[in-house]
């Protein structure tokens, strides 16, 4: 057999880097021709508009921190390590905008030429932006499959990274509408650029392109991790690509020529709810099976590390604040801070407790188990110690 | 730690994993090339019968709330007119006469239309850092639109851009031809002004 042997120590490439997949080439190739594109639209801008894309930056960059905090809080079971997020945000400002732009402004070429300049200007970007942006936001997602298999556990997984994806496209496409809005209006660059990303995070901010990338991203984790069939899993995969697709049609296409002006703007935001309500749906779907993967992964765990109270508390967002608050009750201020901690160092473990089984080691020996167990055990002390006099555990709901 | 054996190709990198690098490779670009390849292979120009009424319009941006039409004929007397479809917008047109190159773009919000003019200016200097306006001054449309117009000169290209309007709404009117080949083109160029319509 031909072909070198040889070790991969994977930990020591970081999180993401990873030089022996060719993949991981393609994506730094693809990031610097990104990174050229879009950076030809923008270093013009910086000499020319200055005030009007620095105050366009900032704006989005608090979109993106905003974004990034709910993102967090979502992925309850475990946090996707930051260079790989990182990543997934690097594709969809740079390579999937460069490639959309390309795609969008021919396609759209394309249809003025063929049905004529106002159906273009109607339909158009319902009909180019859905196609060619889900399509290579999508492919970050299996960009990052390709590069870190190992990142994709559970089908929450590409939820989040879809999203990251999403939100990496929706800030830069921000910006270059914030230029292009910035030079075309003909009084001042400030009003242009501001007028755009105001409207642009107002309007469309809550529902665009993580919420449609999340959906696809979901679908293509699900094809990667799930134990069913193939048809089960692709078949899903290209329901939920197609389910974005559609989301972000809904949201491009034109809204009745019967509706009054006056209305125009309810209807937006109730397409916008409908998607996100989809959405919704589809995150508690997903959120529910992590909960499950995390129930059978603790099953076995004694009392001391996690109760069955504390089991059915780590369901969701809701039932864990609820369990915190619930704590400030038993354990006095400081209560809602361990149960917090405690929540954290139980998810910890759960995350220790899968590498091992993955890995096919002893969990009673596996290092990193017997740390997190350690450190659940000590938070439980010191929630012991905190306990305040004559109150039950199930106070006061019971 | 974690840790693996892998078998590598020739080149250091994982064996069996090129080709879903290059599938991946083929299907970012797959929408870009799709879409150029059959937009270049649909013919871009339409011809422009003379008397033909293009109507453009102009949607101001959210803080200035207005909108309007301008409207432009081609001349009895000129045929030879031909519009680059592809380029058109709602708001503009692209024109070609021969060796002349003709943009007319609806504008609608607009405060003061000397500011336009040095904006637009700006521009055409930003896309192509070789050309210039010069000689700005004062001009009035035989529609009576008011505005302004300038004289556009680069290394290889000329013309002139015009700004011309009524109230909130201006059509910006941009004339490029090789260094030499406008003068010949001027009257044409002028009866196309002299259709320009606001409303």
């Amino acid at each position: 057999m031909t072909g070198q042997l040889t070790r991969v120590v994977v930990e020591g490439q970081g999180t993401f880097v990873r030089v022996r997949r060719p993949a991981f080439w393609l994506y730094v190739g693809l990031v610097g021709f990104g990174l050229i594109h879009i950076g030809e639209t923008l270093t013009g801008a910086v000499r020319q508009l200055s005030t009007a894309l620095w105050i366009a930056i900032l704006l989005n960059g608090i979109l993106a921190v905003v974004f990034i905090w709910i993102l967090g809080r979502m992925d309850l079971f475990e946090r996707e390590p930051a260079a790989v997020r990182a990543a997934a945000f690097i594709w969809g400002g740079l390579v999937a905008t460069s490639v959309a732009i390309i795609a969008n402004n021919n396609l759209l070429s394309l249809l003025t030429k063929l049905y004529g300049v106002p159906f273009a200007t109607k339909w158009g970007p319902a009909i180019a932006g859905p196609l060619n942006e889900e399509w290579v936001k999508t492919l970050g997602v299996v960009a990052l499959v390709l590069i870190v298999r190992e990142h994709f556990h559970r089908s929450l997984d590409g939820l989040i990274y879809g999203a990251f994806c999403g939100l990496g496209f929706q800030v830069v496409e921000n910006l270059t509408y914030a230029v292009n809005f910035a030079i075309a209006n003909p009084n001042s660059d400030l009003a242009g650029s501001l007028s755009i990303t105001i409207t642009r995070i107002l309007v469309a901010g809550p529902w665009s392109h993580p919420i449609y990338s999340g959906v696809a991203g979901l679908g293509v984790a699900f094809a990667v991790t799930s134990k069913r069939t193939p048809l089960i899993r692709y078949g899903v995969a290209a329901a939920l690509f197609v389910a974005a697709w559609a989301m972000h049609l809904l949201w491009n296409s034109p809204l009745p020529d019967w509706l009054p002006n006056a209305l125009g703007v309810f209807a937006a935001y109730g397409k916008g709810i409908l998607i996100l309500v989809f959405f919704l749906a589809l995150y508690r779907h997903a959120l529910h099976r992590d909960w499950r993967w995390f129930a059978d992964i603790m099953d076995g765990q004694p009392e001391t590390v996690i109760t069955r109270e504390e089991m059915s508390s780590m369901r969701n967002l809701r039932t864990r604040k609820r369990a915190r608050n619930q704590a400030e009750f038993i354990y006095g201020t400081p209560g809602k801070k361990l149960v917090s901690r405690m929540q954290k160092a139980q998810t910890d473990l759960a995350d220790a407790l899968a590498r091992a089984k993955r890995a096919r080691k002893n969990p009673e020996t596996a290092l990193d188990i017997v740390v997190a167990s350690m450190n659940v055990r000590g938070i439980r002390e010191e929630m012991e110690a905190a306990r305040l006099p004559g109150v039950r555990q199930n106070m006061p709901s019971d | 730690m974690i840790e693996g054996a892998v078998r590598l190709n020739r080149v250091g990198l994982e064996r069996h994993k090129t080709w879903s690098a290059v599938a991946l490779a083929i299907a970012v670009f797959l929408p870009a090339i799709l879409w150029t390849q059959w937009n270049n292979a649909v013919s871009g120009e339409a011809e422009l019968a003379p008397g033909t009424v293009l109507t453009l319009t102009a949607i101001g941006t959210p803080e200035t709330g207005s909108s309007g039409q301008v409207t432009l004929t081609i001349p009895d007397d000129g045929g030879g007119w031909r519009t680059a479809t592809g380029e058109n917008r709602q708001s503009s047109v692209v024109l070609v006469h021969g060796s002349v190159w003709l943009e007319a773009t609806a504008v609608a919000g607009v405060g003061d239309f000397s500011v336009l003019f040095d904006r637009q200016s700006r521009d055409l200097s930003n896309a192509d850092p070789a050309m210039f306006t010069t000689g700005k001054a004062a001009y009035t449309s035989p529609t009576g639109l008011t505005g302004y117009q300038g004289t556009l000169t680069g290394e290889r290209y000329g013309g002139n851009l015009y700004v011309l309007g009524d109230g909130k709404i201006a059509v910006v009117v941009v004339t490029r031809a090789p260094l030499g080949r406008l003068d010949g083109e001027a009257i044409t160029i002028e009866h196309i002004l002299a259709t320009l319509e606001v409303s």
